[in-house]
């Protein structure tokens, strides 16, 4: 890790010297500039260097991520996010991937005394480090996805909604099984992840009260045959609609679906591609819709010190296609669905309201 | 489900739990009995479960991806003793870069090979041959046995130990150290790169980076517990494999344990069974002793 960051330093290094050297031509989009400029006299009390990298008109975004970006999940999307700031807002965009929890602040540090702007981690657990650096950066904005805590002047938080994340997924578990059971794998216990397991478990029961739930706590966010075998027992109980939320250990519960030719729910992502026969529906959550919706405010310097929340309403909570199941779900089973996804979205149903929470 | 099916399933999971450890343990204690300690077994492993699935890919024969695999493990392996043998590099130290080398290289070249942001790609694994179990999981508890006998019954059995308890004795009588270290690496290589396959091929039919997540650490740990023989290797492992299922078990059926203790109890059980079944658990004498010719 040491030598990557290493790395990391000494390949930013270049690109902003190089970055200096073609200035010219950094500022060919003429209200690009105009709007870094402002924000670099704004933020003028920063170091010389800084200034200057400012006034070469760029806005520079950094993700830590806690795990690979092809994890078809919670780390794709956050990469996801990453390419459409650097297309959409003509970012100079970085990340570091699976950071380790010692490495956060330091990780942190380089990348905001390396110039960068907006610097977000990926997830509740970045929230200490970030409390930590923001206050020595007070120019560069800090953002933490799906964080419980902002402090002012520069550490913000942008989410979708865990709750109704997973009220959406429990309840269209709760329409699919036809055993009365469903069960979720998740990779450990943190607010996110059981936030979505307890709304999850919620929702199927919501819809019929006589369906149970079981919820498993892998203690592993990459150990895939781990999550398979927990996912087994679960079947092996008589669950037959599963979901997991684990990054890329949460494949394993999929290839166990698969497996058994057990229906499950993809989540974070679209994850049908993964198992096209047995994913029925995945419910993505858009984190990008977030992070990039943060971004465009920092860039504009309209980024508050508060938390910046996104759900169904909002598009940033939705359904994929059923795909192969287009055919195989009842019209009944369909109508079900699409009819929570409307009640949510109009505010009908209100989980929070509902769960107390 | 009723208390028959239990036990089964039970089984069966401890068994699919434990052989991709017991085959790394197996290659690692052909090594360690020769005086080779590989710390880099985790890393190998991730190899042959790697380039297990792209042989997979390739080949299109499952068979034919696991021969890549243990290839592919089996020179890491040599590579591993050559500096360890030949320039006497510490053999810990040895293994933790075989370790951050073989994440880095397995994580860059499954990107650039299977690309980002798709899924993984559906290669055709093992599938189960017998009792609900895939056959490599036969020839790994076979191979418990096949290297009894080999250990104790026949002569390079003999000269693998030797190499490993008291090298002198070796050199003396005209053999070389080194070339039945290195020999020992190459097999036990192969097996380990057999068992990082079976994690990808037997377990997921994907690759997913750092798959093997500690299951190298824990096969090495299971040779010292195992009293550096096949059986208690087995043995050992097996347990491990045990408090796992056990664990998965628990937390699936209607348990009011908190899933921290679930997930404790693979570990206290050994630590339980380290505590209380093992006396003297030295290994071979020259175990990670650069061997050097006395003049």
């Amino acid at each position: 890790m040491k030598n990557f960051f290493a790395f990391l330093l000494a390949a930013s290094i270049t690109a902003v010297s190089l970055s200096g050297c073609g200035g010219s031509a950094a500022q060919s989009s003429g209200s690009k500039s105009g709007d870094a400029a402002d924000q670099g006299s704004a933020a003028s009390a920063g170091s010389e260097q800084a200034s200057e990298s400012k006034a070469g008109g760029e806005f520079k975004v950094a993700m830590l991520l806690p795990g690979t970006i092809n994890d078809q999940g919670w780390n794709a999307e956050a990469y996801k996010a990453l390419q459409a700031i650097e297309s959409g807002l003509g970012a100079e965009a970085a990340y570091s991937e699976s950071v380790p929890q010692s490495d956060y602040e330091q990780v942190m540090r380089g990348y905001a005394s390396q110039g960068f702007n907006f610097i977000v981690g990926h997830g509740y657990q970045f929230s200490d480090a970030a409390k930590i650096v923001a206050k020595e950066f007070p120019d560069v904005d800090f953002c933490i996805t799906n964080g419980t805590e902002t402090q002012e002047p520069n550490l913000a938080t942008t989410s979708v909604d865990s709750y109704e994340f997973g009220f959406l997924s429990g309840t269209v578990a709760g329409v699919l099984t036809k055993s009365k059971k469903v069960g979720i794998v998740v990779g450990e216990s943190s607010p996110v992840m059981n936030a979505f397991s307890d709304s999850y478990l919620f929702g199927a029961s919501y819809h019929d009260s006589s369906i149970t739930g079981k919820s498993i706590t892998a203690g592993t966010l990459e150990d895939a045959s781990k999550c398979k075998e927990n996912a087994l027992n679960l079947i092996d109980d008589g669950a037959d609609v599963l979901t997991q939320m684990a990054n890329q250990a949460g494949l394993g519960v999929i290839n166990a679906c698969e497996e058994r030719g057990i229906m499950n729910l993809g989540s974070n992502g679209d994850q049908a591609p993964v198992a096209p026969d047995t994913v029925v529906t995945s419910v993505v959550q858009d984190m990008s819709k977030a992070i990039y919706a943060a971004a465009e405010k920092s860039k504009n310097g309209e980024l508050e010190a508060k938390s910046y929340n996104f759900g169904i309403k909002d598009g940033a909570l939705y359904l994929t296609p059923f795909g192969n199941f287009e055919d195989k779900l009842t019209q009944e089973q369909k109508d079900a669905i699409s009819g929570y996804l409307e009640k949510l979205k109009s505010g009908e149903i209100d989980v929070h309201a509902l769960m107390g929470k | 489900m009723d208390n028959f099916n239990l036990i089964g399933n039970l089984l069966l999971s401890v068994i699919r739990t434990a052989t991709p450890i017991l085959f790394v343990a197996l290659g690692l204690l052909v090594m360690q009995s020769s005086g080779i300690i590989n710390m880099g077994a985790e890393g190998m492993m991730l190899l042959g479960a790697f380039v297990g699935v792209i042989g997979t890919y390739w080949t299109g024969n499952v068979w034919l991806g696991v021969l890549c695999a243990m290839a592919a493990s089996g020179l890491a392996s040599l590579l591993f003793s050559y500096f360890a043998l030949t320039f006497q590099v510490n053999q810990v130290v040895l293994g933790v870069a075989f370790n951050i080398l073989f994440g880095g290289v397995t994580t860059t070249l499954s990107r650039s090979v299977f690309g980002l942001n798709s899924a993984p790609p559906k290669i055709d694994g093992f599938h189960d041959a017998l009792f609900g179990l895939p056959l490599p999981v036969y020839i790994a508890f076979g191979l418990v046995l096949a290297i009894h006998l080999f250990f104790y019954r026949t002569k390079p059995g003999l000269k693998i130990r030797a190499a490993g308890e008291y090298p002198q004795a070796v050199e003396v009588v005209g053999l070389s150290v080194v070339k039945i270290r290195l020999l020992s690496s190459l097999l036990g290589g192969l097996f380990i790169g057999f068992g990082g396959a079976f994690l990808s091929l037997g377990q997921l039919d994907f690759f997913i980076e750092n798959m093997s997540n500690g299951r190298g650490y824990i096969a090495l740990a299971a040779v010292s517990f195992g009293k550096f023989t096949p059986i208690g290797t087995m043995l050992a492992v097996l347990l491990f494999g045990g408090g796992e299922a056990l664990q998965y078990r628990l937390q699936a059926g209607n348990s009011i344990i908190p899933y921290q203790f679930a997930l404790m109890i693979p570990y206290v059980m050994t630590i339980i069974a380290l505590a209380l079944f093992i006396r003297n658990a030295s290994g071979p004498a020259a175990l990670g002793k650069p061997y050097q010719k006395s003049h």
